[in-house]
């Protein structure tokens, strides 16, 4: 099988990777303790059993939780899968300044005493200090090879889903410890436990994958794993990658994001291509953050004026229309687990248009009846400049005179709109922004965008600056909550409190023309993801 | 001859330590223009201030600029470390740097890229060198025939041409065109050494879309300045002296009409070689030039400032070389 895309794998340790196509790949090379069936529908985003038996069952008010592991699960050297090997897993994800870059839940879940204000935890410090470091998390406990508990350090529901991270993949101490292999090199050297393993790796050229000779599907249940070669080509120019796949030179694009618009008019004037395209909801909900530290938008209803002056049809219009995105009303995204729908702003709202009579209401009830000035920033490519162009004309319709800042992807979000003392000095108030969930239940979506205490100088994803103690409330009692399912009430509060608060204003939730080649078989699109699952693929 | 090398080669080595502070410099201020510490772009997804300075300690961005750079350049010579302990990356001599987006030494990436760039020079340059000089020594002679008109018509288009424009076209007609004509299907690097024939079949496009382009200016450079050599005096002498025209054209008339040609090829190979750029992303190869995108692309400043310096250098060295071939070519030229 042939596929390719347009950047490159974030990382291959299992431990450190974050992109959602990065995501796909591993499923193909590491096993995590819990995973996502393959297949479709409601069943397919609940967590199964992957190197353990199934999910646990909390004990002691959600903080502890036992899992029993498979045999038989091995690494690609024949090495057979332990407790151990989970345990550590989890514990280099401690050593920050080795092992960053993937998601900081063990940190904040398994951090003895919790972490400090600066997200540090003071009591431990990963495994690469010294022969005492290593084995040193005391939160996680191994009595035997095959059990292993977690005692929280917090109540947490929705434990079961981060059990299906990639930092749960289990790493041999043997090749993490050595210099050479392991800590950051241990990047090249994965010892696989999936069907496949690491042939070959160059960055931004290509990763082939060969069968891992001691793998056992039968202790696998979501794999099918059909093909015996994958050639994963990075860095592809998205157009050539396009024609490829139109002329079955290439099976896919991996990358989720969708065709390029030349290529998206070709697929609907053509009903061979069409056949050959899926159009899924990815779970990634594009908005607007509302800068509420940055004036006038200190004023709530100069954040509301905005959310009724936006037309979220041009949006959606400048996306890829009805294949590039569906109108949106919430924060959350439809994919996620207890998600509900509402609409705070009027029915035109919730049309795609804008409410030009509410948004001068608004405007008079924040003393700006004529208007004020704010700057939009955006990024300086892509369907980025189109939208900010629209939301300035929409902006204009109601007297509110914006003008535009675009800036480089690479910084947009690490230097821009990520560091809230920048927003401010600037007078950056509108900041176009997209998010997709950990994991498809609440707290892996909303915990890092909206929640008052995840406010960072830099590095921050709460880019509105959401600040209302009712939210810090609300995810409070969220967590309290025995249930993952007891828990989503509370959530879809937190969801209309942002809207009602206005420090976003979402528009569409993002959909992605996904082409495939016609000799690829078994397409099922992964619904936590909403991209093409890698795990069940086949070509003919 | 000697006192001449140390002298041009001491005077690269400070071009090239200006180039390497300036873009050093530019790496440093620019994130923190933005008021962001150039550790987060290295820290993942909403990073902890924890792990920003965990991570800005280990790369030894936390130091003042002046130490940083004195370790950078201390690294080409020398070698350097990353981090303490059992974590520690070593990064060997000539260390350019680190990449801690993709886990590798710059100097490793920057090698393992060089031979697509290598090849696409080579092979064009003496295409094009071949080829631009031969027809604008020929033009020059049969000034105002047909030939002539034709040959800079041609040049014309070539030199107007990007390679954008003729990549392109050659592709859509001997890769992706009628079957009958897809002489070149598929075409992406293949090492020389993994297998020689393929190697040059898929660089067969490439070659003859940059030579096209180089040629064109070759062949009008060549055409220019012969026609003044030609009508300097010595060449009249030369003639009345009653050598053979073909002596008079080649000793005397081409090789002073060379010396530019000399410095401009030297200078074209030492750029090409580092700044192929829109040529690797028109055939899809992943060379130097792709390399700075993607790292610009991805702010992998360490992998910047190493083809930065890299190609610099390039262009350093080819310009001592030109300057040394010169004294061969033009007797009038010495080391003084």
């Amino acid at each position: 099988m042939n596929v390719g895309v347009a950047g490159d794998v974030d990382y291959l340790d299992p431990g450190r990777t974050y992109y959602a196509f990065s995501w796909d790949i591993h499923q193909l090379i590491n096993r995590t303790l819990l995973t996502f069936p393959d297949g479709t529908g409601p069943d397919a985003l609940v967590p199964t059993g992957d190197i353990a038996t199934g999910p646990a069952t909390a004990s002691k008010g959600n903080t502890v939780w036992k899992y029993t592991l498979k045999p038989g699960v091995k690494f690609q050297d024949g090495t057979t899968v332990t407790s151990q090997d989970i345990k550590y897993a989890i514990e280099r994800t401690f050593a920050t300044d080795v092992i960053n870059g993937g998601p900081t839940y063990f940190s904040t879940f398994l951090c003895p005493g919790g972490q400090d204000k600066t997200g540090a935890c003071k009591t431990y410090a990963g495994p690469y200090k010294g022969a005492s470091s290593v084995q040193g998390l005391s939160t996680i406990k191994t009595p035997d090879a095959t059990h292993i508990e977690f005692d929280l350090n917090q109540p947490f529901a929705e434990w079961n889903y981060v059990m299906t991270l990639f930092g749960t993949s289990p790493v041999e101490q043997k090749v993490d410890q050595a210099p050479k292999t392991g800590g950051a090199n241990y990047n090249n050297n994965v010892q696989a436990t999936g069907p496949y393993e690491i042939k070959s790796y160059a960055a931004n050229k290509h990763i082939d994958l060969v069968r891992n000779p001691h793998y056992d599907p039968a202790t696998d249940g979501t794999r099918p794993a059909l093909p015996d070669k994958i050639n994963i080509t990075t860095s592809f120019d998205s157009e050539t990658l396009d024609n490829e796949i139109v002329s079955n030179s290439e099976d896919l694009d991996i990358g989720g994001t969708g065709v390029q618009p030349a290529t998206q008019q070709k697929i609907l004037g053509d009903a061979s291509l069409k056949a050959r395209a899926l159009d899924p909801i990815t779970g990634f909900t594009r908005y607007l953050s509302i800068m509420q530290e940055t004036p006038p938008f200190d004023n709530v209803h100069c954040r509301k004026a905005i959310e009724y002056a936006m037309s979220r049809n041009e949006q959606k219009l400048a996306r890829g229309g009805s294949y590039g995105g569906a109108v949106a009303t919430t924060l959350g995204p439809p994919t996620l687990a207890g998600w509900k729908n509402f609409n705070l702003y009027g029915d035109k709202v919730a049309a795609g248009d804008p409410d030009i009579a509410n948004a001068k209401k608004e405007l008079t009830a924040c003393g700006q009846p004529n208007g004020f000035k704010t700057t939009i920033v955006t990024q300086n490519q892509g369907k980025a400049p189109q939208q900010a162009q629209f939301l300035q004309g929409d902006l204009k319709k109601v007297g509110i005179d914006a003008n535009i800042k675009q800036f480089d992807p690479a910084t947009y979000y690490s230097s821009v709109i990520g560091v809230p003392a920048n927003m401010k000095k600037n007078g950056y108030g509108l900041a176009f922004a997209g998010w997709g969930p950990d994991w498809p239940a609440p707290y892996g979506y909303f915990e890092n965008i909206v929640d008052p205490r995840k406010i960072l100088p830099q590095g921050n994803s709460n880019y509105g600056a959401c600040s209302d103690p009712k939210i810090t409330d609300l995810i409070t009692q969220a967590l309290k909550q025995a249930t993952p399912e007891a828990e989503y009430p509370y959530w879809q509060k937190v969801d209309q409190q942002v809207l009602a608060d206005a420090c976003v204003a979402p528009f569409t939730y993002d959909k992605a023309l996904d082409l495939f080649s016609n000799r690829l078989k078994n397409v099922y699109i992964e619904p936590q993801f909403g991209i093409v699952d890698l795990r069940t693929l086949g070509v003919a | 001859m000697i006192r001449f090398l140390i002298r041009r080669i001491v005077g690269a080595i400070v071009v090239l330590l200006v180039i390497s502070l300036v873009t050093f410099w530019l790496f440093e201020a620019v994130p923190k223009f933005f008021g962001s510490d150039p550790a987060v772009l290295y820290a993942g997804r909403s990073p902890s201030p924890a792990t920003i300075a965990a991570v800005s300690k280990k790369l030894g961005l936390d130091q003042p600029f002046w130490e940083q750079y004195w370790h950078f350049v201390k690294g080409i010579v020398a070698g350097r470390t990353f981090g303490t302990g059992q974590t520690a990356q070593v990064c060997h001599a000539p260390c350019l740097g680190y990449s801690f987006i993709n886990n590798e030494p710059v100097w490793s990436e920057i090698i393992s890229d060089l031979p697509v760039d290598i090849s696409l020079t080579i092979g064009a340059a003496i295409l094009w060198l071949v080829s631009g000089v031969s027809t604008g020594v020929l033009s020059a002679l049969r000034r105002g025939s047909i030939f002539d008109r034709g040959a800079m018509g041609i040049a014309l288009a070539g030199v107007s041409l990007p390679i954008y424009f003729t990549g392109l076209l050659a592709l859509s007609i001997f890769s992706f065109g009628p079957h009958y004509l897809q002489w070149f299907p598929n075409p992406h690097f293949v090492g020389f050494t993994d297998n020689p024939i393929q190697w040059a079949r898929n660089l067969v496009l490439p070659w003859v879309c940059l030579a096209f382009l180089y040629a064109a200016l070759y062949a009008r450079l060549t055409r220019a300045t012969m026609l003044e050599t030609m009508s300097e005096d010595y060449i009249r002498t030369a003639r009345a002296k009653g050598l053979p025209e073909r002596k008079v054209i080649t000793r005397h008339g081409l090789r002073a009409a060379l010396t530019p040609i000399v410095t401009i090829f030297g200078l074209d190979v030492g750029l090409l070689l580092g700044s192929a750029v829109l040529t690797e992303q028109v055939f899809g190869y992943v060379g130097i030039g792709k390399l700075a995108i993607i790292s610009i692309a991805t702010r992998d400043l360490p992998v910047v400032l190493g083809v930065t310096l890299f190609a610099a250098f390039f262009v350093v060295v080819a310009n001592i070389i030109v300057d040394v071939v010169y004294a061969y070519v033009d007797p009038r030229v010495t080391y003084s």
